[in-house]
């Protein structure tokens, strides 16, 4: 809202053409100073200007003449408005209003607190303090402790007093920031008159006195005006503070004030948390424990070398025992010394009363008599031992210890233990009395007995009390473990079909993996699929990778000894069945060492192609390695098996499984490739090329090895272009002298092994070019015959010359043949071989002169 | 039948060869005692070096039949004369003196007087410029 005389109204101001809004910053005599967005101020005189087509955007009552432009300057700032009119003409103009007026400039300085432009003070014509002052005002009016501190150091220290009251406004701000010096210097001088001066002096460190303390906040409370009545929530708070008083509800002030609350024993409230107990004297923490209020969750709140000892103040069953030493922790040491059995520990400790008492105990249940006494036991703890003392007699004169269990005895289960492992089973035996009387202990020993008596090989008798057990168990953990001392009974009487059975029951709902594991055992001989069943869920479910493996290694050799057997999912016995297909699928991809790796994915590369082809395996951590490649590729085909083979340099290292199966697949494809050559097979080809892609690729091949697929490979390859007529190509003579490079450096031993199937290889290649060369020559010499006649009727001197280059090229050709045939000769035993061939050097060389002569 | 090397010396599967030495010598005490039993001084001697020899986490077995399957069930939960429930350690301080409380308390008045001032001194009034 514009103030009534007009400053700060919006116009619309035409020059010339142009038409622009105008904020009206003075008027006076009939004319007015308009101000432009351009900065410019203009005069017009009332009748030029019009009707004000507006006020400042912030319609609020203001105080002072000028009230007006501060609107709009806090307009312009907050983006409230897109007048952008120049905030420093703006504000020049307002002070210039007010300036020949003390009571005007107080009042600008009103509005430019109210609209947050305080920061313009210094504008005023005002004394520099009442600057400052306002200044301060301003600051604590919208919580700016920077300004509020850049004011408060323009006034001077002992003047102002409403000045604390700012302070104390700005305090939440203060309080983090390092002024001290400068608020003390401020608010001491007001400490006698202004309690509210008082109390910022004692947060600012000032020493005091619990008396003192509290009557200030008392003093404060009524001075600021707080709700102090009794069901207020300071009263409780202030109570606290005076000694001897018990407030038992209100709302805590802090960590101080809630400790307060805790530690007063008349106090319900109180919770404490965790901060609270940080750097809390030992001593209010044992205060805290006494009085029950001290949470076992806080004790890792307190520094960190008083852990071990609150610990043991609130749960000393988890102090672990090297701590309990440290701490001289003897009545827990002793105590742990009677769990455990621990007489040498207690006989250490022989001076603590507690320790006699536990060494008497342990004394009574290790000689079975009362020889040493019963002195040192506990008072309370007499009864039970000398019920325990009396069935010890019992059994000691052979009679039946039954009448003797009384109710007191069995109704202390930490007897159980010690009556099981002092009396044998056969001394304590689960009698129908005991049954009726007592079941849960009947229970308890039938299931702890058959245990003994499997470890003693009775498993007659360990079947009998597992079946007592089962007599009397609900619980079906109980009744699990009794089926499982049951089935290992049976199965140690050769009962192998009843031991299945009882274990399958106990596999019924909630199962472990030792059950799974104790099938996998009993069925392994009876029914191995069974067992492989169980073991196949074990592998599935168990906790670590190494029992998966166990179990999967396990359903492999029990499926490698019984393969003569059908399983399901197989159509033979040879067939790779459903039950161990399955884990060992699931296997592969798991976080599994890269030896195991390597044995299942080798499996699988032979059984389960069309899975591990079609498998997506960048979740294995083993997917870029060489196993992975390698018997991907086997599963995938042979040839890019070689290629995976062949990609390994020689000199580069492998492992020696890598090297092993190019071994062993080399050998099995040249023992494959001799096979061939014996029989009609439609493999042949195939093979061929397998043998010869290994040993034209595989540098990690064995010499020796190398030979013999090259030579049996060349050997099988030309008894294939024998069958079909096909020639063979000069790769083969090259092949062929390669072999025999490479038999050169072999020793005489491996020569001599070789020189059979040099020999046959040669005399195969020497009919293949035998027979191949029939047909090239009678080629050769029609084509001869033709071009002779050509060349006579040659009718111009190109054609001439074009028949001259024909007779070139088949004089090369037979030269060519003439070549390759020759250099065959020498390595051809066979005699009619041997024979053809020279003959067929004969008619290659008569072409040969007959082309020539025609050039 | 695969032998079973936990049940032959009479301890429970997993057991730790240090305990199964002891096991070894008490049933080798047992058969002098009485040569009953299902099994000879070679079968516990071959037993012992079974578990002496193995070199991985008997959990991760799947050979030998598991007796106990589930040791738990053969826990008997509760206190009584044989294992007496643990007690919290005696105090080992002194009481909290009066100077402590005390301190305490000046700590408290000064947390509530944070309090009040942050509550109680509300908004500045304008005329408050003025008021003086």
């Amino acid at each position: 809202m514009a103030s009534s005389n007009g400053i700060g109204e919006l116009f619309v101001h035409k020059k010339m053409l142009i038409k622009q809004n105008v904020v009206r910053v003075n008027r006076g005599g009939g004319t007015n100073r308009l101000l432009s967005r351009n900065g410019k101020l203009v005069e017009v005189s009332d009748g030029d200007l019009g009707s004000a087509i507006g006020g400042p955007p912030i319609d609020l009552p203001v105080r002072s003449a000028a009230g007006g432009l501060i609107a709009w300057i806090s307009a312009i700032r907050s983006k409230l408005t897109d007048e952008n009119f120049s905030v420093a003409v703006l504000a020049s103009q307002a002070c210039e209003i007010s300036s020949m007026d003390l009571f005007q400039a107080r009042r600008l300085g009103q509005d430019m607190i109210s609209f947050g432009t305080y920061d313009l003070v210094g504008g005023l014509a005002l004394p520099e303090t009442e600057r400052a002052w306002l200044a301060l005002v301003g600051a604590a009016r919208w919580g700016d402790a920077q300004s509020g501190l850049s004011a408060l150091a323009g006034l001077p220290a002992a003047s102002y007093r409403a000045k604390v009251k700012l302070i104390g406004r700005l305090w939440p701000w203060f309080r983090t920031m390092n002024v001290s010096a400068l608020l003390r210097k401020h608010i001491a001088p007001f400490a006698q008159q202004d309690p509210l001066a008082s109390a910022l002096l004692v947060l600012l460190g000032s020493p005091v006195s619990v008396e003192t303390s509290a009557a200030l906040v008392a003093t404060l409370a009524n001075a600021i005006g707080a709700d102090v009545g009794e069901t207020s929530r300071l009263r409780a708070s202030l109570r606290r503070l005076e000694r001897g008083t018990s407030p038992r509800h209100g709302t805590n002030a802090g960590r101080a004030d809630r400790l307060l609350s805790t530690l007063d024993p008349g106090c319900s409230s109180g919770t404490l948390v965790a901060p609270d107990v940080t750097d809390l004297p030992l001593t209010l923490c044992d205060d805290l424990i006494e009085l029950g209020r001290f949470p076992p969750g806080l004790v890792g709140a307190v520094a960190i070398e008083s852990t071990p000892y609150l610990t043991a103040r609130t749960t000393p069953a988890l102090v672990p025992d090297v701590t309990i030493d440290d701490l001289g922790f003897e009545e827990e040491k002793i105590r742990r010394a009677l769990v455990r059995r621990d007489m040498a520990t207690l006989q250490s400790m022989a001076h603590h009363p507690a320790a006699k008492h536990a060494s008497a105990l342990l004394d009574i249940v290790r000689q079975r008599t009362n020889a040493a006494g019963t002195d040192n036991v506990l008072a309370e703890d007499r009864p039970v031992v000398e019920d325990l003392l009396a069935v010890y007699r019992t059994a000691e004169s052979g009679e039946p210890v039954e009448l003797k269990l009384t109710d007191r005895l069995l109704a202390d289960v930490s007897v159980w233990p010690v009556l099981h492992q002092t009396l044998s089973a056969d001394q304590l035996p689960v009698t129908c009395g005991l049954r009726v009387r007592q079941p849960a202990f009947a229970e308890w020993l039938s299931l702890a007995n058959a245990r003994e008596l499997l470890y003693r090989g009775r498993w007659s008798d360990a079947v009998s009390s597992a079946r007592s057990c089962l007599e009397l168990a609900t619980d079906e953990a109980v009744r699990d473990e009794a089926l499982n001392l049951l089935a290992c009974g049976l199965f140690h009487r050769g009962e192998h079909e009843a031991a299945i059975a009882a274990l399958e029951k106990a596999l019924e709902d909630a199962y472990s993996e030792s059950l799974l594991a104790n099938i996998g055992v009993v069925a392994a001989d009876l029914q191995p699929e069974l067992a492989a069943k169980y073991l196949g869920k074990l592998a599935s479910e168990a906790p670590t990778v190494e029992l998966k493996l166990a179990a999967v290694r396990r359903i492999i050799t029990m499926w490698s000894s019984n393969v003569t057997t059908s399983w399901e999912g197989s159509a033979s016995g040879n067939d790779f069945p459903t039950v161990v297909r399955e884990p060992v699928r699931s296997l592969l991809l798991a976080p599994i060492p890269l030896d195991d790796f390597r044995q299942l994915i080798e499996l699988l590369s032979f059984r389960d192609t069309i899975w591990l082809t079609s498998t997506d395996f960048s979740t294995s951590p083993h997917a870029k390695t060489l196993e992975a490649k390698f018997f991907l590729a086997r599963a995938d085909n042979w040839g890019k098996m070689v290629e995976v083979m062949a990609s390994i340099e020689r000199s580069a290292s492998a492992p020696a499984w890598f090297d092993r199966e190019i071994e062993d697949f080399s050998n099995f494809i040249f023992n494959t490739t001799i096979e061939e050559l014996q029989n009609d097979s439609t493999e042949k080809p195939g093979t061929a090329e397998l043998a010869l892609k290994i040993s034209d690729t595989v540098k990690r091949l064995d010499p020796v090895l190398d030979a013999k697929l090259l030579l049996a490979g060349s050997t099988l390859l030309l008894d294939c272009f024998q069958a079909s007529g096909t020639t063979a190509s000069e790769t083969m003579a090259r092949r062929l002298q390669r072999s025999r490079t490479l038999v050169k450096t072999l020793s005489a031993e491996a020569q001599d092994a070789l020189a059979g199937m040099m020999g046959l290889a040669h005399k195969k290649l020497a009919f293949n070019y035998a027979l191949a060369s029939i047909g090239e020559m009678d080629a050769l010499i029609d084509r001869v015959n033709a071009l002779a006649d050509r060349i006579r009727r040659a009718p111009d001197v190109e054609t001439y010359q074009a028949k001259i280059r024909a007779a070139r090229l088949t004089a090369e050709r037979a030269a060519h043949w003439r070549s390759t045939i020759a250099g065959l000769v020498p390595h051809v035993d066979d005699t009619d071989a041997r024979r053809v061939l020279q003959e067929r050097l004969e008619n290659l060389r008569s072409i040969e002169t007959e082309a020539l002569g025609m050039i | 039948m695969q032998r079973n090397p936990y049940l032959i010396l009479g301890v429970p599967f997993g057991t730790h060869r240090d305990d199964a030495r002891r096991a070894f010598a008490l049933a080798a005490k047992r058969l002098r005692a009485n040569s009953d039993g299902p099994y000879a001084v070679e079968d516990l001697t071959w037993a012992l070096q079974e578990i002496e020899s193995l070199d991985k986490d008997p959990a991760n077995i799947v050979d030998h039949f598991r007796v106990p399957a589930d040791p738990v069930v053969f826990h008997v939960d509760g206190p009584g004369v044989f294992r007496p429930e643990p007690r919290c350690m005696g105090r080992r301080t002194t009481a909290s003196d009066s100077s402590t409380l005390d301190r305490l308390r000046i700590e408290a008045a000064t947390e509530i007087l944070e309090l009040i001032i942050r509550e109680y001194s509300g908004g500045v009034d304008i005329d408050l410029a003025y008021d003086t």
